[in-house]
């Protein structure tokens, strides 16, 4: 019994003996005391980024950039992601970001609501346009829109105009609503999010961003084989990058110029090349009238 | 020396311990060490599997929250985190704690309640090149595997998950004692079944024991019941086979025994009849001995009565006729003194007769005087010197021994002078302290065995006769021109005895006198 006490004993305790355990103590009394890292005094640049694409994407692909930036105006750049193009509206129109990439509709709707207004355009692959395509999987019968009358439909978000505007605006043209055209309705939140749950036939259409669409064909060829453009808006300026109207001007030149000449060095060109982007140029404010006169049809303004 | 000792003593005990001990203690023995061995094999294997299980669930699960949380910190909703953190650990059972630290090492989400512990941020971390570490935490509530996965290459920050091993070592502990117990209950079963089985091989044994102690009894009737053709019912049949050998070897030994019992019966009333007869021969012998010796002295007594008398008167007859005839009648006197010379010597020639049958010497002087009388005045007018030598201290033997030692003397003297052509003879006497022994010698021709039987064959029977008669012995050597030597040897009775055998021997000689 003495020598199946020691076997017992010695299996129990012998496994990890050899390990060097870091001790710990789980119950503690005291207010924790997390002593952060003190980094630069200097006050951070706020950058919103709306969520165009999934928010892990949007990081991975912008962070590049607003290292880049950061390193160019020597301060520190916060990197504010929300799950909504309205929350990201709501950050400039309140001073929470100074800074915020946004996608045309949502600049319509801010520059409306308090007077957004337009700092610099990209130019992605040549162009400085881009459209909306109403998608269906690649097996998919329908060959207009009308073919999905009574189907399930994809939306990206309510402040997109690829994603929401343009598809709501053709179902007015027809004199309906999105909730009587379509059988069921939902908002991914991001065109990636809906170009895939097209792809899987998760829904029967979507409607999604040019840029989005033909950056994910590059990076995923099957999601061609699995998807099909049934319908294209007219061109529009591409997702413009917005500042509020009441922004220190010095602080509005100085980023300018840095996005004005991001191109000029090595760094700049390196930190543009993950989101295609070739340089950014000054905007074109009728680039975006098509939007707005959609806008005006959908929501009723004047 | 001393395991030695110890090995020696564990062969004792061990082999003195009983058949079916130790078939139960090999069955007991083999079932506990292999449950043993088994219980702390499946322990270590199940305590190993298990970790490793636990360390790749809590990889999955940290993961898995590292990749939900992605998003959740991207887009600064802390609230989702917190929900994320406490429904990651409501559906893990072996979480002690999640956490999510973000970028700035800030802690965004965690399930402690209030009191973060200090030190936990510390020990363990996240990132490139490792998307996940582990790291092994001593707590005061056991050990603790700390899993990190980095978000976003920790860019967005690190989840940190601690898997618990306080719920294996429940299980491994609970195993562990039910592989004991099952242990425990198959050592029993096996006890059990190792009884039945030591009954079953040491009934046999007991048995042929039992048979073996009735047959040691001498009870050849008891059988070994053979059960199975194994060993012992093999050394069981043999047994039986000796047995049955053993049964038939005794009966023949006993019918054997009956048929020697029967001759020795036999033999028995043979010897009886042979004893008997030889009694009578012996008394025959005795009484024919009494009498030839009374019938010597009878003739001796009517000679020298009678005869002896008459011829002195004859002498003296003659003697007076011859002096009463006249001178001149010389011739007729002259025959009458040769008459009266031949008388004369005729009276000696009868008195050597009567002192031949019976010397009176025997009577009057005793045994030495009479056999020195009777050699001196036979052997020396045969020109042989004699010799009596007496040894040790001389007395008086009852009269029937006398007379024996005295007429073996004689016969052998009367031999000597007869056939040996001996120049010495020598006749010695040694009394000794419960016998008497005599030896008669002489430097004479000798003879052999092959000679034939003439009349010294028959004297010498005679003194045979005589000594066995007393129980004594007589020893014969003789060679060709050797001479020869007769020795004989008669025992004395004792004191007591003496007594008897002269009361014997007086009846004896009392009957002789009567005898006619």
């Amino acid at each position: 019994m003495a020598l199946l006490a020691w076997l017992v004993l010695v299996l129990a305790t012998g496994c990890g003996a050899q390990d060097q355990r870091k001790k710990v103590r789980l119950a503690t009394e005291s207010k924790s005391q997390v002593t952060l890292p003190t980094t630069a005094q200097k006050v951070p640049l706020r950058v919103a980024v709306a969520p165009v694409i999934s928010p892990r994407e949007s990081f991975k692909l912008y962070a590049d950039l607003l290292d880049y930036i950061a390193h160019r105006i020597d301060r520190p750049v916060d990197f504010l992601q929300r799950m909504t193009y309205g929350e990201i509206n709501e950050l400039v129109r309140y001073g929470q970001a100074d800074l915020a990439f946004v996608c045309d509709y949502a600049f319509v709707q801010g520059e409306r609501d308090f007077g957004m207004q337009l700092l610099v355009a990209p130019v992605v692959m040549g162009k400085s346009r881009y459209q909306s395509y109403v998608i269906v999987p690649r097996d998919s019968d329908a060959r207009s829109l009308e073919d999905l009358r009574g189907k399930a439909f994809a939306f990206s978000d309510p402040l997109s105009s690829s994603g929401w505007l343009f598809p709501t605006h053709l179902v007015r043209l027809a004199g309906e609503k999105p909730e009587s055209f379509f059988k069921r309705s939902v908002f991914t939140y991001s065109h990636d999010k809906t170009v895939k749950a097209v792809a899987d036939k998760l829904v029967d259409g979507g409607a999604v961003d040019s840029l989005v669409y033909e950056f994910m064909l590059m990076g995923d060829p099957q999601l061609g084989d699995k998807t099909r453009v049934i319908r294209q808006s007219e061109p529009w300026g591409n997702p413009p990058v917005v500042v509020h109207p009441r922004i220190d001007p010095d602080l509005r030149e100085a980023l300018k110029r840095v996005f004005l000449t991001i191109q000029d060095d090595l760094q700049g060109r390196s930190a543009l090349a993950p989101l295609m982007i070739d340089r950014f140029v000054q905007p074109d404010a009728q680039a975006y009238d098509d939007v707005r006169s959609m806008a005006a049809l959908v929501t009723g303004w004047p | 020396m001393r395991p030695f000792r110890l090995w020696s003593r564990f062969r004792c005990w061990t082999l003195s311990a009983p058949v079916r001990l130790k078939i139960m203690g090999i069955a007991l023995g083999v079932i506990f060490l292999l449950g043993l061995a088994m219980t702390l094999q499946v322990r270590a294997t199940l305590t190993g599997r298990m970790l490793e299980e636990l360390e790749q669930r809590g990889v999955a699960v940290t993961r898995d929250v590292a990749g939900r949380a992605a998003d959740l910190i991207l887009t600064d909703n802390l609230f989702a985190l917190q929900e994320l953190v406490r429904t990651t650990m409501e559906n893990n059972e072996d979480a002690r704690y999640v956490f999510i630290v973000g970028r700035d090492g800030r802690i965004l989400a965690h399930t402690f309640g209030e009191h973060f512990p200090p030190d936990l941020l510390v020990v363990n971390a996240a990132g490139p090149p490792a998307r996940s570490r582990v790291e092994l935490l001593e707590t005061e509530e056991g050990l603790i595997h700390d899993l990190a996965v980095s978000i976003l290459d920790g860019k967005a920050g690190v989840a940190r998950v601690g898997m618990s091993e306080r719920r294996l070592g429940e299980v491994v502990q609970g195993t562990t004692w039910l592989l004991l117990l099952v242990t425990v209950v198959v050592s029993l079963v096996g006890v059990a079944g190792a009884y039945l089985l030591t009954l079953v091989l040491t009934r046999p044994i007991l048995q042929l024991v039992e048979v073996t102690r009735a047959v040691g009894r001498g009870d050849f009737s008891q059988q070994a019941p053979v059960w199975a053709t194994d060993e012992i019912g093999r050394l069981s049949a043999a047994f039986n086979a000796m047995t049955e050998a053993l049964a038939r070897s005794r009966q023949e030994i006993e019918a054997y025994n009956r048929q020697l019992v029967r001759r020795n019966e036999e033999l028995s009333v043979l010897y009886e009849e042979v004893q008997r007869k030889e009694e009578l021969l012996r008394q025959l012998l005795e009484k024919l001995i009494l009498a030839q010796e009374e019938e010597r002295k009878r003739v001796a007594r009517e000679l020298h009565d009678e005869v002896g008398q008459s011829l002195t008167a004859v002498i003296m007859g003659l003697g007076t006729a011859e002096e009463g005839l006249p001178a001149e009648l010389l011739p007729m006197r002259t025959q009458l003194a040769r008459l009266q010379d031949l008388a004369a010597k005729t009276l000696e020639g009868i008195r050597r007769l009567m002192v031949d049958l019976r010397p009176t010497l025997l009577d009057d002087l005793g045994l030495i005087p009479a056999i020195q009388w009777y050699a001196e005045t036979h052997l020396a007018p045969a020109g042989v010197a004699p010799t009596v030598e007496v040894v040790g201290p001389r007395r008086r033997l009852p009269p029937l021994v006398e007379t024996a030692l005295f007429r073996v003397a004689q016969e052998g003297i009367t031999n000597i002078v007869k056939h040996a052509a001996a120049s010495r003879a020598t006749v010695r006497l040694e009394f000794r302290p419960a016998s008497i022994a005599a030896a008669i010698e002489d430097d004479g021709t000798g003879f052999t065995r092959q000679e034939p039987r003439d009349g010294r064959g028959l004297g010498l029977m005679g003194m045979q006769e005589r000594v066995t008669l007393l129980g004594g012995t007589l020893r014969l050597s003789s060679d060709q021109g050797r001479g020869t030597r007769i020795a004989i040897e008669i025992p004395l009775p004792d004191q007591g005895e003496e007594a008897l055998a002269s009361s014997h021997l007086r009846t004896n000689s009392h009957s002789l006198r009567h005898t006619p």
